[in-house]
């Protein structure tokens, strides 16, 4: 953050942030982000999304957009350490009184963590709060050991335990660990204020007592003890625009906007039938263009969300929430197989997402250039990006996230499809050299993230 | 081209690939085809068809002179494959060949397989082993099997492989020692045509063709390996025959050819490119090429897939009432073993073992009150006398005696004598003579009671 008062950024939000007319909007051309600062503050908001967080220290402008993108829908950022502490980085969290409905529609529910994440996260989050009269994120820093014992005291399987604490909560930023040490994450501090609300409503009941068990040795301080003094500063609200008045179709844009981002896939177009009116659905689409998403129509009839084409290539070019290379191999592989070689046969009439052609592992691993440990660990991190998912027989499908791909985004993966199957074609020559152009003629004005490479998954 | 009939299908096990019947016979699976795969199969005959119309034009008299029936061509290629499995090596007879074909899964009407026999032994594909009449064994004519080859091919890769043979031949005319310039012109100009038509063709298509057509042209043309053979052979005619105009223009108007060639070849990809991401033509390439590179493509190869891809999950939600709920479902592990808690006595579950030390503190409460009153209050008493009433007061008065002898708790001493009475006129006619003593009650200071408990505790024990 640099430079203005919060006052003037209040006021320079309040000129930005105007609620939306639909019948004017369904006149103006479809949604783009035109002006520079909205293009950065679209690009801040794609980057907390691909990857929790976002860095901090952006051009108040910047800022200032990307705060009155996010009130349109509800959202508000906040500024926290990151888990170094050695800088501030912007989570998305909501706006006061709003939260996401996971049950309003059935057709596309919301992610919720297994039994055990939730038990150890609730073991971690007893450690970090004990108090309940306290602010709960930061919190206190708790010890890996402290909470693996205290659950496996309170009965979950240990194995269980080791993947939820070093793979399921840090991946979804509810944790964070810097060595043994961990801390709440930064998913944390994004939560909604009615869930820790209801969270402090049931803090008697958290599992302090299995904590309390821990034994210690003499002359070793508790965790509890010897962090009371480091725990880095509170998060703090970015002022967002001034509350207009909310009409009813900014509250069905709002709540649309809502269900779409939350759903883990697309969501039926008899839950949003709102979408189907012209004005509103040129609202939505607007509303998430300043955060740097567009409206999807998938070819099962579904609506989703996902980034804009520019956006997406901004956070492509700047490494932010890219794959591996083990792991955009294993994807290969799962496209070739589900997708690719089945619609070259016939076979298949869907789109990039379908559970017709499940993949198993040992399919994969025909591959001799990929070892069976690797494509395992890239399952891992491609499940928890939604880019594979699984089927009840056990084999591997592409997942949601693909249904949330752009016209050009999906253009380019078939295109590396075709290069792959064919890389000394004409094809892939032209293909190649249209991309060149391209690279050569867009040079996009986006800033980019300061920790450029480190923010892979 | 497949070598399977049109009408066959694709297998269940998706591959869509024949399988082997224990007879030897091939079939494939039955698959409900969808209006989609239909429509495919019949464009895919059609094309065939006007293929092999083309191809034959130059051999043919008339329009109709070329099989309707894809089959039937096929059916030529089979003939091949039974000639190929027989072990005779003196020809074949029409019945040895109706039985290969049989063997090889051909369910064609006998009439159709005799009628087609008789025509490609009219038209010399099949010629007779000896040449005498009425002799029934026939052998292939080698150019027979040129054209069942070349009719296959020429509609798997649209005749592009002459293209290429032309290119092979024209240089291996050049690599001789001393190649002949009449031969080189005419193999360059022959290549020049080639390439004119498919530049020609392509144009048409780019201009006018089917979306299928054009996947079709790309996935047949996209050999960037032309422009290569094509400078090379512009080369070496350089080399060969410098100053020889006639042959240095051929090879620069065959350059130009190429280039016109390779314009319109990029032109159909640029085509297919424009439409093809969206509607995810993966036919633009066979399904072996996918098979292979899943197969043997190195890490770097696959890592050139997504790279533009973009993590976009959603976060996760947290419920804290299904928080709370995960919570109690765990209870802590007790390290020690617990016994359960005891449950309550209830009317309808009496505890069996207080009813029974109820019922034995009843009975020996009756058996102290039976024994109090033999002895009215004294401190000692004879039961003889009251022994032999009956046989059953005996009984009662031993038991209850020995019973209560026998409990710490009660203060009661049974003195059975060892001699034994004998008395005809009383019910119990001989008896054990007894002394039932209290010990509990208040010494008399004459000390005589204390000494003779002690006396008669003594005589007890002993």
């Amino acid at each position: 953050m640099t430079g203005k008062s919060d006052e003037e950024f209040h006021a320079l939000g309040a000129r930005q942030a105007q609620p939306a007319d639909p019948d004017k909007l369904a006149e103006d051309p479809p949604a783009v982000v035109q002006s520079s600062s909205a293009a950065a503050g679209a690009l801040i908001l794609a980057r907390i999304r691909a990857v929790g967080y976002a860095p901090a220290t952006m051009p108040t402008d910047a800022l200032l957009s990307a705060s009155a993108a996010a009130a349109l829908v509800d959202r508000q950022l906040i500024e926290i350490s990151d888990r170094a502490d050695t800088r501030r980085v912007l989570v998305l969290g909501w706006a006061d009184g709003a939260a996401p409905d996971p049950d309003q529609h059935s057709s596309a529910p919301a992610w919720r963590l297994p039994a055990v994440p939730h038990l150890v996260w609730a073991v971690c989050l007893a450690a970090a709060w004990p108090h309940a009269a306290a602010e709960p994120y930061p919190g206190r820093l708790f010890r890996r050991e402290q909470v693996l014992r205290a659950c496996i005291d309170l009965g979950a399987h240990d194995r269980a335990v080791i993947a939820a604490l070093d793979r399921t909560l840090p991946r979804t930023g509810l944790i964070t660990f810097s060595g043994s040490s961990g801390r709440l994450g930064p998913a944390a501090a994004a939560l909604p204020t009615a869930v820790w609300s209801a969270l402090r409503r049931v803090h008697d009941r958290l599992p302090h007592a299995a904590l309390l068990n821990e034994p210690t040795s003499t002359g070793q301080a508790t965790v509890a003890e010897d962090t009371t003094t480091d725990a880095p500063p509170t998060a703090r609200r970015l002022p967002c625009p001034p509350a207009g008045p909310v009409g009813a179709n900014d509250t069905i844009v709002r709540a649309a906007v809502t269900a779409l981002e939350s759903a883990q896939g697309p969501v039926a177009r008899s839950d949003l039938p709102t979408l189907a009116d012209p004005a509103l659905r040129r609202a939505t689409e607007n509303a998430l263009a300043g955060c740097g998403r567009a409206l999807i129509s998938t070819p099962d009839g579904c609506w989703t969300t996902g980034y804009l084409d520019d956006i997406a290539q901004a956070l492509a070019a700047e490494q932010t929430g890219t794959f591996t290379s083990g792991q955009r191999a294993v994807l290969a592989l799962i496209l070739l197989r589900a997708v690719a070689i089945p619609r070259a046969q016939g076979r298949h009439d869907g789109g990039w997402t379908g559970a017709d052609h499940p993949v198993t592992l040992d399919e994969l691993s025909a591959n001799r250039r990929l070892s069976r440990a690797a494509i395992a660990d890239a399952l891992r991190g491609l499940r928890a990006a939604g880019y594979v998912a699984t089927t009840s027989s056990g084999g591997y499908v592409p997942g949601p996230a693909l249904a949330r791909l752009g016209p050009g985004s999906r253009e380019a993966l078939w295109e590396d499809l075709v290069i792959l199957g064919r890389p000394n074609g004409y094809m892939a020559e032209k293909i190649r050299s249209r991309r060149r152009t391209l690279a050569a003629a867009t040079r996009n004005g986006y800033p980019s993230a300061e920790s450029a490479g480190e923010d892979q998954i | 081209m497949q070598d399977d009939p049109p009408s066959s299908e694709p297998g269940d096990d998706g591959t869509g690939e024949l399988t082997a019947e224990p007879d030897g016979g091939v079939t494939a699976p039955a698959e409900q085809l969808s209006l989609m795969d239909v429509q495919h199969e019949q464009l895919a005959v059609t094309e065939r068809l006007a293929t092999w119309r083309a191809f034959a034009a130059p051999l043919a008299t008339n329009s109709g002179a070329v099989v309707e029936d894809p089959e039937l061509v096929q059916l030529a290629v089979n003939i091949l494959a039974v000639y190929a499995d027989h072990q005779s090596r003196s020809g074949l007879t029409f019945a040895q060949l109706r039985e290969g074909l049989r063997r090889l899964g051909i369910r064609r009407p006998s009439g159709v397989i005799e009628a087609r026999l008789e025509h490609l032994h009219r038209m010399g594909f099949l010629e007779p082993y000896l040449p005498k009449l009425h002799q029934g064994r026939y052998i292939v004519r080698p150019a027979g099997l040129a054209g069942a080859l070349a009719a296959a091919r020429v509609t798997e890769r649209g005749g592009v492989d002459e293209l290429i043979l032309l290119l092979d031949r024209t240089r291996s005319a050049l690599q001789t020692r001393h190649p002949d310039p009449g031969r080189v012109l005419a193999h360059l100009n022959s290549c020049r045509h080639a390439l004119m038509v498919f530049a020609l063709d392509l144009h048409r298509r780019v201009a006018a063709g089917t979306a299928a057509e054009l996947i079709e042209a790309g996935r047949q043309h996209d050999h960037s390996s032309f422009t290569r053979q094509v400078v090379e052979l512009n080369e070496m005619v350089t080399d060969k025959f410098r100053g020889h105009y006639e042959l240095e223009e051929a090879g620069t108007a065959l350059i130009e050819a190429e280039q016109f060639y390779r314009s319109q070849v990029r032109a159909a990809i640029g085509k297919v490119l424009a439409q093809g991401g969206a509607g995810l033509n993966f036919d633009v390439l066979t399904p072996a090429e996918y098979e292979a590179a899943a197969l043997t493509a190195g890490v770097d190869q696959l890592a050139e897939v997504g790279a533009s891809l973009i993590a976009d999950a959603p976060g996760a939600y947290v419920d804290p009432d299904a928080l709370i709920e995960a919570i109690e479902s765990y209870q802590p592990r007790s390290r020690t073993r617990v016994r359960p808690p005891e449950s309550g006595a209830t009317l309808d579950d009496p505890d069996p073992l207080a009813t029974a030390e109820a019922a034995n503190e009843a009975a020996r409460r009756h058996r102290r009150l039976g024994l109090e009153a033999l002895l009215v209050g004294g401190q000692e008493v004879d039961l003889t006398p009251h022994m032999q009433r009956s046989w059953d007061a005996t009984v009662h008065i031993v038991v209850d005696a020995l019973a209560l002898d026998a409990d710490p708790r009660e203060p009661f001493v049974l003195d059975l004598s060892e001699w034994l009475m004998i008395d005809p006129t009383t019910p119990v006619t001989y008896l054990h003579p007894a002394r039932l003593i209290r010990t509990d009650l208040v010494v008399p200071e004459d000390g005589f009671a204390a000494d003779d408990v002690q006396q008669l505790g003594d005589t007890h024990d002993g």
